[in-house]
């Protein structure tokens, strides 16, 4: 038909069009990673240098690092050299970039995933219940949910710690594993703190934001009309209130998701997990720019990865989007 | 409704006026005090004595007692003489609300310093963010189709690396005065600005009266400033504290992290850190900063328009 092949059509090209929208805002981000770390104080050569090394034991480990070279040529090696998929050595581990990676990337994805599950988990059906209080608490609700939100990750992590370790004495404190290994559950204990730390301001987010747009949705006029057809309750909510309001929710993930990312940065550091979040932070401060430079782009290629599958879901959940962009 | 609009600006202007006026009120944080350790570490709401010395600056303890041969003081250990102390006049009861710290300095006074620091860098990096996103927006609106496109690819790439790590980045800055650090977070939050400012510009672009303004042979410049500013007023009214309650956060996280030099101990997140090196003794040291801190910012939320401010905004910390 040709309708079909016309819409398959402008499908190709628009999915063409992201991707080269996705690789340019990559090399963007690699030329912006690159500039400012050439221009952080220090380099890479400095920390190997201690005072007892002569100056042209110093001078040599310059050049064998590159970082003789003028800055444009040491720009285009680089580049070079990730064309051809070689990410270079630390400079501080004195392995590949790619090992160091490959070894971190568990941990925060373990971390991530189950802020992920707590943040949607709990927010959104605790934004169902509160949507279905009386309406003038409403206001009441939104101001108790966003002075949630807005508790800074690194003091909720600290208090957690004081009230679950210290006292408590539930969760350990720190590290991703007791030191000789352990099983599951003591896996799992080690979780819970930096979950909770991640993905507690996240559901407030994520529930703040839906009971705003399910409370918009209440008022549409096919709510009315399924509630004067004798729907009500917790079935009106989830059938004809929640469905339309997920494709906010996705797009509030696509949003929300660097975010996540900075706050993987600071819990990972506060609970001493063995991620890529704490490997980025001390990649950038150590001027370790081979491990730092790739840790930003992976980074900032899960935003944009995260960002096109919110796109896409939201097209399935959504057919008038998909409309909308044929047309 | 007018009303309504002044009551919010209550807690940020008492912030302004506690940040302007409280430190020379309740002098420097720590005390030039011989015998600070008389004081470490007390709980809140602790009543303590200080007595003013001959050669200036004040002693304080638990309890002070004036003798022939010199002061006699009180520490949670006992008492101890200290012969070479000459008091200038009698000593001065007063409670402690907030409790010291681990160098018997009051936790209140450092609070109050503190927040000069937070409403230093806020300001700074709001008015960065403002001034870049809003050139950045305007200049993508009005700007050919490519040049649109590669403004948004460079706002859309900066937006891909997490907000921490670009401030990372930017380390030469933050390791200088609560300025640099304003400016490095106004530099790494500016985009969402720009992209609230672009949306809205191209908006305005496709009304009427730019129309008629671009017939009556009104150039690019003359409709950013004429036409298109003024009426961007209501959307930076909200973008402005939004970007002011992410830089308060920010701040506060980075010198928690110690990744800012100057800050330390001067900020409400370096005290948090000062106290979880000594929880679970001194969790007051933990807990009234960070109270204080989410309150602020809450305030400081509560500046953007209701209604806009339901506009979902994320806080990168």
């Amino acid at each position: 038909m040709p309708g079909q092949s016309a819409n398959l059509s402008s499908l190709v090209v628009s999915v063409a069009q992201r991707m080269a929208r996705a690789a340019a805002t990559l090399l963007c981000v690699f030329l912006v990673s690159f500039f400012l770390l050439q221009a952080m104080p220090g380099d890479p050569a400095d920390r190997l240098d201690s005072p007892a090394v002569p100056a042209e034991q110093a001078q040599r480990n310059r050049r064998a690092l590159g970082l003789d070279r003028p800055l444009v040529a040491q720009l285009l090696i680089t580049l070079g050299s990730y064309a051809r998929g070689d990410f270079g050595v630390s400079m501080t581990r004195k392995r590949p970039v790619v090992d160091v990676l490959l070894e971190a990337l568990p941990p925060t994805m373990l971390l991530g995933s189950a802020a992920l599950l707590l943040a949607y988990g709990a927010g959104l059906p605790l934004a169902l219940l509160l949507v279905s209080w009386p309406p003038r608490w409403r206001r009441l609700v939104d101001r108790g949910l966003l002075a949630f939100a807005v508790v800074p990750r690194f003091w909720l992590g600290v208090m957690l710690v004081f009230l679950l370790h210290s006292l408590a004495g539930w969760f350990p404190a720190t590290h991703a594993i007791s030191p000789g290994g352990g099983g599951w559950s003591d896996r799992i204990r080690h979780l819970v703190l930096p979950a909770l730390t991640l993905g507690l301001p996240a559901a407030f987010v994520v529930c703040r934001y839906q009971f705003a747009v399910m409370e918009r949705v209440l008022d549409d006029p096919h709510v009315r009309s399924a509630r004067a057809g004798g729907s009500g309750g917790y079935r009106l909510l989830a059938r004809h209130v929640l469905r339309p309001s997920l494709g906010p929710a996705l797009a509030l993930f696509a949003v929300d998701l660097p975010a996540i990312v900075s706050g993987a940065i600071v819990v990972e550091v506060i609970f001493a997990w063995p991620g890529v979040g704490r490997l980025t932070a001390d990649a950038v401060l150590g001027a370790d720019y081979p491990l730092a430079l790739a840790a930003a782009l992976l980074s900032a290629a899960v935003v944009l990865f995260g960002r096109l599958l919110a796109e896409g879901l939201a097209r399935l959940l959504d057919p008038r989007q998909a409309a909308d962009a044929g047309a | 409704m007018r009303l309504r609009g002044s009551r919010r600006l209550i807690v940020p202007a008492l912030l302004l006026c506690v940040a302007l006026l409280g430190p020379p009120l309740v002098g420097p944080p720590d005390p030039p005090s011989v015998a600070a350790s008389a004081i470490q570490l007390l709980p809140p709401g602790t009543l303590i004595q200080e007595i003013l010395l001959q050669r200036g600056g004040f002693v304080r303890a638990l309890e002070v007692r004036v003798l022939d041969e010199g002061l006699q003081l009180r520490s949670p250990d006992g008492w101890r003489t200290m012969p070479r102390l000459r008091p200038a006049g009698s000593p001065r009861t007063l409670r402690l609300w907030l409790g010291t710290d681990h160098q018997g300095r009051s936790l209140a006074a450092r609070m109050v310093h503190g927040a000069r620091t937070t409403l230093l860098v806020a300001s700074v990096a709001t008015l960065v963010a403002v001034l870049l996103g809003t050139g950045a927006g305007l200049a993508s609106a009005l700007a050919s189709r490519f040049g649109r496109g590669v403004i948004e690819v460079g706002t859309d790439g900066l937006l891909g690396l997490p907000r921490l790590l670009l401030l990372l980045m930017l380390g030469l800055l933050l390791r200088g005065s609560g300025l640099g650090i304003g400016l490095a977070i106004g530099l790494a939050s500016w985009m969402e600005v720009a992209r609230l400012v672009q949306a809205e510009a191209l908006k305005l672009r496709a009304r009427p009266f730019v129309a008629t303004a671009i017939a009556a042979g009104a150039g690019r410049f003359r409709i950013a400033f004429r036409h298109l500013l003024p009426n961007l007023a209501p959307i930076l009214a909200v973008a402005a504290p939004l970007v002011a309650t992410d830089a308060i956060l920010l701040e506060s996280t980075l010198s928690f992290l110690g990744f800012t030099g100057a800050s330390e101990g001067g900020s409400w997140g370096g005290i948090v850190a000062d106290g979880q090196r000594l929880l679970p003794d001194g969790w007051w040291i933990v807990l009234f900063p960070g109270l204080l801190l989410c309150a602020t910012a809450l305030a400081v939320h509560g500046l953007a328009r209701r209604g806009w401010r339901r506009s979902y905004h994320f806080f990168s910390s």
